[in-house]
């Protein structure tokens, strides 16, 4: 860098000081993203560890693929005898729908310990019992606080043959009702016991509950470790017995779906900047050269040989580079900040602001790629303006 | 014309072709300090490339040249530039000033990018010639002629064993390319080597010596009619 730089970026127009507001943006972008993604995937971990996630293993079933052990009943039970596991608890998937009152359809699942339900009204105890059922407040239509504390006729499918089948008829007290904003399952999805939610997806394949557990099994279950540090280790002795089994907390912190889009997003949001800044680079220093080559000329008569212009345009490119650097990353921190409490709002979780400032390395990247982005686009640039004497090019143009 | 004192310019068969495969140069030329000279020539002659070559901008196809002593062949692309920056001035006619400076800050800018510790000398010498109420003006409010004397002040200001000046009165009226001479006679006074390119009969005539540059070579120096 020359000491000449600071001159020309402070005081000439056409030095690569045009470079500042693009860059900027581009890293107020980057830090912005970083505080939001990272701030909603900090609230949803801590949400779901916070619900015992922390001591928590997840066993899935996949259907049609042998390597994976099914979770039947006999498997469940080898699985809660590994050591450290205190329970288990299986899902079984049904439907049930009104029979009585309004007209509504909803999904039911096993109440599992990773289940941190909402409760707006009434309350329950974990395991519910087999009669009772938690549902959300309202779905589809359907108002179910008048409801609550009443046991209530649902209809279920029992299939009769491949095809066919009959409705049938089954009484749950509602002991519950949780915020329908919370659909970690879907919407809408009413809550049971393990022992009645078997009971009905066993009808819905028209077989025996204890006949389906044995042979078909839960489509997932929940183990429960009793410590914390006991995790791995029987997350690995699971997945030694054949069962697909991960933990909560590793998922939590490798969430796939958004958040895993949001990971991948920031990443190409880190390459569009350092290629951004690498082609403005370019570009611009050629331009720049170009335009100010008689100002380069007079440089070289009073001393400056051409490595120390191009230290020059090099100067001005890490100038312009780390203040775009500097403003972007406290504009994107200032927004991202801001965003904390819609972004709260959104998601339904307590997100604070310092949640949402962005991590180190998301804002060490962004500040220091602009500067580093454009420093090696001048050198490409560059390169060809400089290739030929300044001076000798101002004299043919003179 | 001292002829006793070393010569601050010494070049012998200095040759230079340009990478086009155009013209060659050849001179051979001795000046010495408070020598004043004047190289003429018809346009295209390579007067200017001669200056390039004396000002270390160029670099020599074959010959030596010294410059205060110092064999220029043996040095590195930066020990040129270092000694162009410590020991010669130079005075270009249409690669005037820096614009994004002001007027002192030209002049300052001759010792190198430190703008601020050359204030005082900037100032002073702008002061001696009559333009301490423009030291501060940006040099694109100034007129031609006041361009040219604070260019001349730059390449002089740091005392520079040689000036060398292209065309330094060209295109000004006759007070101000009086008042730039007489900076370069001011030079050549305190003991620099000034050599000027010019097409201006009238100025090569108050040189010390005369030379022609003629299809590329240097020659048939004349005693100039002043000292």
């Amino acid at each position: 860098m020359s000491r000449w730089s600071f001159h020309t970026w402070r005081r000439d127009g056409r030095s690569l000081r045009r470079a500042v507001p693009t860059l900027a943006v581009l890293a107020a972008l980057l830090t912005t993203s970083a505080g939001v993604a990272g701030g909603a995937a900090g609230a949803v971990e801590r949400d779901v560890l916070g619900s015992g996630g922390l001591t928590q293993i997840e066993l899935s079933s996949f259907e049609g693929d042998a390597s994976v052990r099914s979770l039947t009943t006999s498997a469940l039970r080898e699985a809660a005898r590994v050591k450290g596991v205190r329970q288990v608890v299986a899902d079984y998937p049904s439907v049930l729908y009104a029979e009585e009152n309004g007209t509504y359809d909803l999904a039911s699942h096993t109440l599992t310990p990773d289940d941190d339900l909402p409760v707006v009204e009434g309350e329950f105890t974990a395991p519910l019992g087999p009669d009772e059922v938690v549902l959300p407040a309202n779905a589809q239509g359907t108002d179910f606080t008048s409801l609550l504390g009443r046991s209530v006729a649902f209809g279920y499918t029992k299939a009769t043959g491949g095809a066919s089948g009959t409705s049938a008829v089954v009484k749950l007290k509602i002991v519950a009702l949780y915020d329908p904003g919370w659909q970690a399952d879907g919407p809408g999805v009413a809550y049971l016991s393990q022992d009645t939610a078997a009971l009905l997806a066993a009808a819905r394949a028209g077989r025996p509950a204890g006949d389906f557990q044995d042979r078909e099994g839960a489509q997932s279950a929940v183990v429960v470790v009793e410590h914390q540090r006991q995790v791995a280790a029987v997350a690995k002795s699971l997945q030694n017995k054949g069962f697909s089994a991960s933990a909560v907390s590793d998922r939590v912190r490798d969430l796939p779906g958004l958040f895993g889009a949001a990971d991948l997003a920031m990443r190409l949001g880190v390459l569009v900047l350092a290629l951004g800044a690498l082609a403005l680079g370019a570009v611009r220093a050629g331009d720049s050269a170009r335009a100010r080559i008689g100002q380069f000329a007079i440089l070289r008569i009073l001393g400056a040989g051409r490595p120390e212009l191009r230290r020059i345009l090099l100067g001005e490119a890490m100038l312009s580079g780390g203040v775009a650097g500097v403003v972007g990353v406290l504009a994107g921190t200032l927004l991202s900040a801001s965003l904390a409490g819609p972004l709260s709002d959104v998601l339904g979780l307590p997100i604070t602001v310092m949640d949402a400032l962005p991590g180190p390395a998301w804002a060490t990247a962004a500040l220091l790629l602009p500067a580093a982005g454009l420093a090696a686009g001048t050198l490409l640039g560059s390169r060809e303006a400089l290739r030929r004497d300044p001076y000798l090019t101002a004299r043919a143009h003179s | 014309m001292n002829t006793a004192s070393p010569p601050v310019v010494l070049s012998e068969g200095l040759a230079f072709r340009y990478a086009a495969g155009g013209g060659l140069i050849r001179a051979d030329l001795t000046l010495r300090a408070g020598t004043m000279a004047a190289v003429e020539g018809p346009s295209g002659a390579g007067k200017s490339t001669l200056l390039a070559l004396l000002g270390l901008i160029l670099s020599p196809a074959a010959g030596s040249l010294h410059i205060a002593g110092t064999d220029t062949g043996a040095l590195s692309p930066a020990g040129r530039d270092a000694l162009r920056l410590r020991s010669i001035g130079i005075v270009l006619q249409d690669l005037g000033l820096l614009t994004f400076l002001n007027a002192w800050e030209n002049v300052a800018a001759a010792f190198g990018p430190r703008l601020s510790r050359h204030r005082a000398a900037a100032r002073a010498l702008l002061g001696d010639l009559g333009m301490e109420q423009l030291a501060d003006s940006p040099v694109t409010e100034l007129s031609g002629g006041q361009r040219q004397r604070i260019a001349v002040a730059r390449a002089a200001v740091k005392e520079p064993v040689l000036v060398l000046a292209d065309e330094p009165t060209s295109g000004l009226d006759p007070e101000n390319a009086n008042s730039v001479m007489s900076s370069l006679r001011s030079c050549a006074e305190r003991g620099a080597a000034v050599l000027l390119v010019t097409h201006s009969v009238a100025v090569a005539e108050v040189c010390d010596q005369r030379y022609v540059l003629d299809d590329g070579v240097l020659s048939g120096v004349r005693e100039g009619t002043s000292g």
